[in-house]
């Protein structure tokens, strides 16, 4: 048991008037340690304000997000989180952005220099070091982002559809960087996604939201071992399932 | 240097120098550039008023500028910083700053003499003023630009509130505050020299000049004293760039 989210309650303050607008109503879910669990569910149900409040950027009216039995009240390096935009700081390198977190939690520069370079090596992005993230392409730009959160070692790392910009070669390149990275190293993902074949090749479990307000409407464990091969008759047979529950919820 | 950019001035300037010598313009009035350069070598060589030599009075000029400038960037950045990161300094602060802004920085001169006397820190308070509200201005605009996104990703990487202010805040609004910096230097510039006309102590200042070779009807110290002014004020600013270029590497070009 690594992150419970119990009974969240979230509504957006009313507009011209209007009422206000539920996001999330009562959305619980259990994750477990080390698995990577993606949420998917009709565009604009709520996920990202659901991975915002886990990490911290938001809070919840209601309910509270646990991990490892410990209430999440703000952001933290604990909670990491890559986002679609990428989000380096454009005046920093790559080493600069890799190493901004060490740096921010007091590490000397010459440790965190090595550790950062390190991470870049394995990234197969070293040779891209001195370069400023507008020098990079999307895929190049969005690997530092991801060394940038696990260099701190983060117990959950929360992706929102952080391959969603990508051509479809580059997302499927970065799918299986992400899953060779992410291999050993024990930490948990939450992964945002509005692509049904994305999130059957990478998780071990998918949630599907229902429209707003939010709620999970159905759970899949998917148990095939990886690598995985996208066309694999029980790929298939998955996906057809998940796009079953997700037609119900579109709104005519 | 390209040719187009040199072209127009120099065809303009012969014209001017030929309608001189034809008698057209009227030297009392506009002298031609040939009368102008050498009155600035008079300005240079003997001054106006005789013995006050031009460097000094270009010197009392920077002196007053520097000090009023340093003084708006050192209290303008940090405040437009935290005006721009702050909404609700923003809501109690902006309406001071609204009203006293469209108050001309010469308009306070005779408030200035009173506080402070005739001297470098009237100057220097009447240029703060001038530089003091487009640093800030640009500053707060330069945060508020910056890309919410950034500073919620440094958070998730464990920022503080004085990191989220120093590495994302003020890197992030540094294009900005450069376009604040040279907008307030070029009116602080301006603001000077007509400060200077209401007159000085010491006798120097390129505003002081001007107005005494008026006094003795020298047309062309006039004009050869305007464009040293000019001069001096586009050197200003292209070291203003070249520093921009510098720190802010990460924009391919200063911006305009």
């Amino acid at each position: 048991m690594s992150l419970e989210l119990q009974g969240l309650v979230k509504n957006f303050p009313a507009q011209g008037g209007g009422a206000e607008v539920p996001v999330l109503d009562g959305l619980a879910a259990t994750v477990e340690r080390g698995r990577l669990v993606s949420l998917i569910g009709p565009s604009g149900c709520g996920k990202t304000t659901l991975l915002r409040i886990i990490a911290g950027l938001e809070q919840a009216d209601q309910g509270r997000v646990l991990l490892e039995g410990g209430a999440i009240t703000g952001p933290s390096a604990k909670v990491g989180m890559v986002f679609q935009q990428y989000a380096l700081l454009p005046w920093r390198t790559c080493l600069g952005n890799v190493e901004l977190g060490l740096e921010m939690a007091g590490q000397g520069a010459a440790m965190r220099r090595e550790r950062a370079r390190g991470y870049l090596d394995a990234f197969g992005l070293g040779e891209f070091a001195g370069r400023y993230p507008h020098q990079l392409s999307g895929g190049m730009q969005q690997r530092v982002a991801i060394a940038r959160t696990l260099i701190l070692g983060p117990q959950v790392v929360l992706m929102d559809e952080p391959f969603g910009s990508l051509d479809s070669q580059t997302r499927n390149a970065l799918q299986e960087f992400l899953l060779q990275v992410w291999s050993g190293q024990g930490d948990t993902i939450v992964f945002v996604t509005h692509n049904v074949d994305e999130a059957v090749f990478l998780s071990d479990e998918v949630l599907v939201l229902s429209a707003r307000p939010a709620r999970v409407l159905e759970r899949f464990s998917i148990t095939e071992p990886r690598p995985r091969d996208r066309t694999s008759e029980a790929s298939n047979a998955i996906r057809r399932e998940i796009l079953g529950v997700l037609s119900s919820q579109r709104e005519m | 240097m390209k040719l187009a950019r040199w072209w127009l001035p120099l065809v303009l300037l012969l014209l001017w120098q030929g309608l001189s010598m034809a008698g057209v313009l009227p030297a009392y009035k506009l002298p031609s550039p040939w009368a102008v350069i050498q009155g600035f070598g008079e300005l240079a060589v003997k001054g106006m008023p005789p013995g006050q030599l031009l460097h000094w009075h270009l010197a009392y000029s920077l002196l007053r500028v520097g000090t009023g400038f340093l003084a708006a960037a050192v209290i303008g950045v940090p405040l437009g910083l935290a005006l721009g990161a702050s909404p609700r300094l923003r809501t109690t602060v902006s309406p001071i700053i609204e009203v006293l802004r469209p108050v001309p920085p010469l308009a306070w001169i005779p408030i200035a003499i009173l506080w402070f006397g005739i001297g470098l820190p009237s100057a220097g308070f009447i240029i703060f003023l001038g530089a003091f509200f487009p640093i800030v201005l640009n500053t707060t605009a330069g945060v508020l630009e910056v890309n919410p996104v950034l500073v919620e990703a440094v958070r998730t990487l464990g920022a503080k509130r004085g990191d989220v202010v120093k590495k994302v805040l003020l890197p992030g609004a540094l294009p900005s505050i450069f376009v604040g910096l040279r907008i307030g230097l070029g009116i602080g510039w301006m603001t000077l020299v007509a400060a200077e006309f209401t007159g000085v102590r010491s006798g120097y200042g390129l505003g002081y000049m001007i107005m005494t070779a008026r006094d003795i009807q020298r047309p062309d110290e006039i004009i050869a004293g305007m464009a040293v002014i000019g001069l001096v004020g586009l050197g200003i600013d292209i070291l203003l760039r070249l520093a921009q270029r510098r720190l802010v590497p990460w924009r391919g070009e200063a911006s305009p």
